[in-house]
């Protein structure tokens, strides 16, 4: 596979605005070979850079949306009973029936052994349990997948794999110690600014850099949800067409009622200070 | 110059005798790394030791700061300040410019200047006096000097379209002048470290070994969030133990009935689904006074238990117990502070701890039997006497208790505190008085193991 280093200028092509630091460690995590975990708060664009990945490297994107209970027979293999009972049934021949034929591929074992070039995505690991983590480390250390009545299925080096995190549980040290770690965090105003110019249509760069800072402030007052990339976004995007003032539509950015209360005392004590 | 492996052996130790360890594992990626890509530059070697070694956000701060004492180089990562620029400061203030733009480019060697200045100049501090860190910073920031420095940011022509701007960078450079002034307090602090006596006034390291009580404010936010997330993961943790065990007895007619769909070979066994058990999770806090901030730490874990399970029972207690898990349900996170504005509401006679009545009152009021207990509090009485009859019916109520106390341990069990009566029943007693001891006890906190004992 192709490790030549990306550059920011191809994330920003492919509508992805990051810093240098975000770059070196996508870099190095390609360049070692190593999956990449990301964590941090929701909304600040995790899934996002996945599948700008896959994208800019053209590799085929491959999901494994985890959640709680998840378990082998979702997320890596599953025997096809129905087809092995069937076999049974027609055939004198039964040595053969724990063979690929009768295997059903889940995202894990898809990627492993694909021969195609893949970026394995492996999102929210965090909603997995904890045994759930165990299943994962053999694939990420030793790029293998053991099936009892099989053997060892090894993987070519194809492939890029990012897990994401929400931090809602703690990851083993055993899954972590396998990982190069990236914390994500909201966007800085520059950023931002970029994101909103890229993303936004008609706005001036004036009003990219005024939206830009209030979001900023706004995600440093002590909220109780604290406004995703997305949501900020949508909110500019509204208010530029429909030529809205700062607090209107609160909704869109604000999804808490206390929220909106404090957002606006806030403004009305930074007026009143400026004011005076 | 390049990062020569004696000297990444050197810092190595310099890290574990800071509490930081360092994963031979991580040392040979990033070596590997190093040789690989032939990083000749020292700034680029730190950098990528910076982004290789570390496996989360804590330690990447913790060796974040390492990096800066060992090799005297600050890692410019996103988690930095960045200041926006605008083009008043281009046209008005070139010093403020100047600071800012060195500041964007990771060199903080003008903050430092600065806090010297007004450390060394601006008060007679005497170092040795028994005071917080704390105590300094609030002299410091009421001195002219200190106020002039900010003042930068307001003695500008600025229009109304940079003043948002404008104010959040003076807020992230007064953050930032304060954050370098405690530090310099610390070294201080730690030239005259003979002259304090009290182990609990040793200057901190890290943020998450640092005492709850010796927090600043912007620090106590940061690290009451992290609690409340803790709290959280405590929850998730004994909800996924709750569900696990809730599997019943083999469901025969079902199991029958979808094995025909595989012409009768038994390959699913479905289970009766168990009754669903209640939870019994109770975690009861002490508010008194000589808990000080940890009461809001504790209301903080508890708050986050309780909004993610709804069936933790929460109770906080001075004088007397008072059930706040519906309370807590109908606050925001940012209200949590509100629950002490309502002390009065707590206190049930003299408003001084009593650990008799309290649990005497839990006792009756907990209708779960045979669950878990986890107590926040110092076992502080006040003199009161605990009687054997309320430890045994403790003991006998729930099946496990743990207790966190946050006072020292070398502390329990002198004066007031009748840590060692409680000891006897409890499972687990465990000393928490910083982020880090509360983090390693929710880690070790093995429901499964523990349980089902």
């Amino acid at each position: 596979m192709n490790v030549k280093d990306l550059s920011l200028y191809d994330l920003e092509n492919n509508g992805y605005f990051a810093d240098n630091n975000l770059l070196d460690v996508i870099n190095a995590a390609r360049f070692l070979n190593k999956p990449l975990l990301v964590e941090g708060p929701a909304g600040t664009g995790k899934t996002f850079l996945a599948k700008t990945l896959s994208r800019i490297l053209n590799l085929e994107l491959i999901r494994l949306q985890c959640h709680e209970g998840i378990d082998e027979d979702r997320a890596v293999y599953e025997w096809n009973y129905k087809k092995q009972l069937l076999s049974i049934q027609s055939k004198s021949d039964k040595s053969n029936l724990f063979s690929e034929e009768y295997l059903i591929k889940r995202p894990l074992l898809k990627s492993l052994t694909s021969q195609d070039d893949n970026l394995l995505l492996i999102d929210e690991i965090d909603r997995a349990d904890e045994e759930f983590e165990a299943l994962l480390l053999e694939i990420l250390a030793e790029n293998q997948i053991t099936i009892p009545e099989m053997g060892t299925i090894e993987g070519k080096e194809n492939k890029v794999i990012i897990l994401t995190s929400n931090n809602t549980r703690e990851l083993s040290d055993a899954l972590r110690r396998r990982c190069i770690y990236l914390y994500l965090d909201f966007p800085t105003i520059e950023i931002e600014k970029k994101v909103l110019i890229n993303t936004v249509e008609g706005i001036s760069e004036d009003d990219a850099i005024k939206y830009a800072s209030l979001i900023s402030y706004i995600r440093n007052l002590n909220l109780n949800k604290i406004p995703s990339l997305i949501e900020s976004v949508e909110w500019v995007k509204f208010n530029i067409f429909n030529k809205s003032k700062n607090d209107e539509n609160l909704g869109i950015l604000l999804k808490d009622k206390s929220d909106h209360k404090l957002y606006l005392e806030s403004m009305e004590n930074f007026n009143e200070s400026n004011n005076k | 110059m390049s990062l020569t492996t004696s000297e990444l052996a050197k810092f190595s130790d310099f890290c574990k005798k800071n509490n930081y360890h360092i994963p031979v594992g991580s040392t040979q990626t990033f070596l590997k790394y190093k040789i690989k890509k032939d990083l000749k530059s020292r700034e680029e070697s730190l950098k990528y030791l910076y982004y290789l070694l570390p496996k989360d956000k804590e330690s990447q701060q913790t060796l974040k700061s390492l990096i800066y004492k060992y090799f005297n180089y600050m890692i410019n990562d996103s988690s930095t300040t960045t200041f926006h620029i605008i083009k008043e400061y281009l046209e008005d203030n070139h010093q403020l410019l100047e600071i800012l733009e060195d500041i964007n480019s990771g060199n903080i060697s003008k903050i430092q200047q600065k806090s010297s200045e007004l450390i060394m100049n601006d008060i007679e501090a005497d170092f040795t006096r028994p005071v917080s860190d704390l105590y300094w910073l609030n002299q410091i920031k009421k001195t002219r000097k200190y106020r002039d420095f900010l003042d930068m940011f307001n003695n500008l022509d600025i229009s109304n379209f940079s003043e948002l701007t404008n104010q959040l960078n003076k807020n992230n450079l007064e953050k930032l002048l304060d954050n370098s002034i405690l530090e310099k307090i610390r070294e201080e602090r730690n030239k005259q470290k003979a002259a304090y006596k009290p182990s609990e006034l040793e200057p901190k390291t890290q943020l998450n070994e640092t005492d709850f009580l010796f927090t600043s404010h912007e620090e106590r936010k940061l690290l009451l969030d992290q609690t409340y997330q803790l709290g959280k993961k405590l929850a998730i943790k004994y909800k996924r133990f709750i569900k696990d065990s809730n599997k019943g007895r083999l469901y025969f007619r079902k199991t029958i009935r979808k094995s025909l769909e595989s012409g009768g070979s038994l390959q699913k066994i479905i289970f009766k689904p168990k009754l669903r058990q209640k939870p019994k999770l109770t975690i009861v806090c002490d508010i008194s006074g000589s808990m000080a901030l940890n009461s809001l730490f504790g209301v903080t874990l508890l708050y986050g238990m309780v909004s993610k399970f709804t069936s933790i029972k929460a109770y906080v207690f001075i004088d007397g117990i008072t059930e706040i898990s519906k309370t807590l349900r109908s606050i925001k996170k940012n209200e949590i502070e509100t629950i002490f504005s309502r002390w009065s509401e707590f206190v049930k006679s003299d408003g001084h701890s009593d650990y008799q009545t309290s649990f005497k009152e839990l006792i009756e009021l907990d209708s779960s039997e045979n669950g878990t207990l986890i107590v926040i509090g110092d076992a502080r009485n006040n003199y009161r006497n605990i009687s054997q009859d309320l430890i045994d019916s403790l003991g006998k109520k729930y099946k496990k208790i743990f207790w966190i106390n946050p006072e020292q341990r070398k502390y329990w069990n002198t004066g007031d505190s009748q840590m060692l009566k409680f000891e006897a029943i409890n499972y687990k007693t465990v000393e928490v008085r910083n982020y880090k001891q509360l983090k390693d006890f929710i880690k070790e906190m093995d429901f499964k193991k523990v349980l089902s004992l």
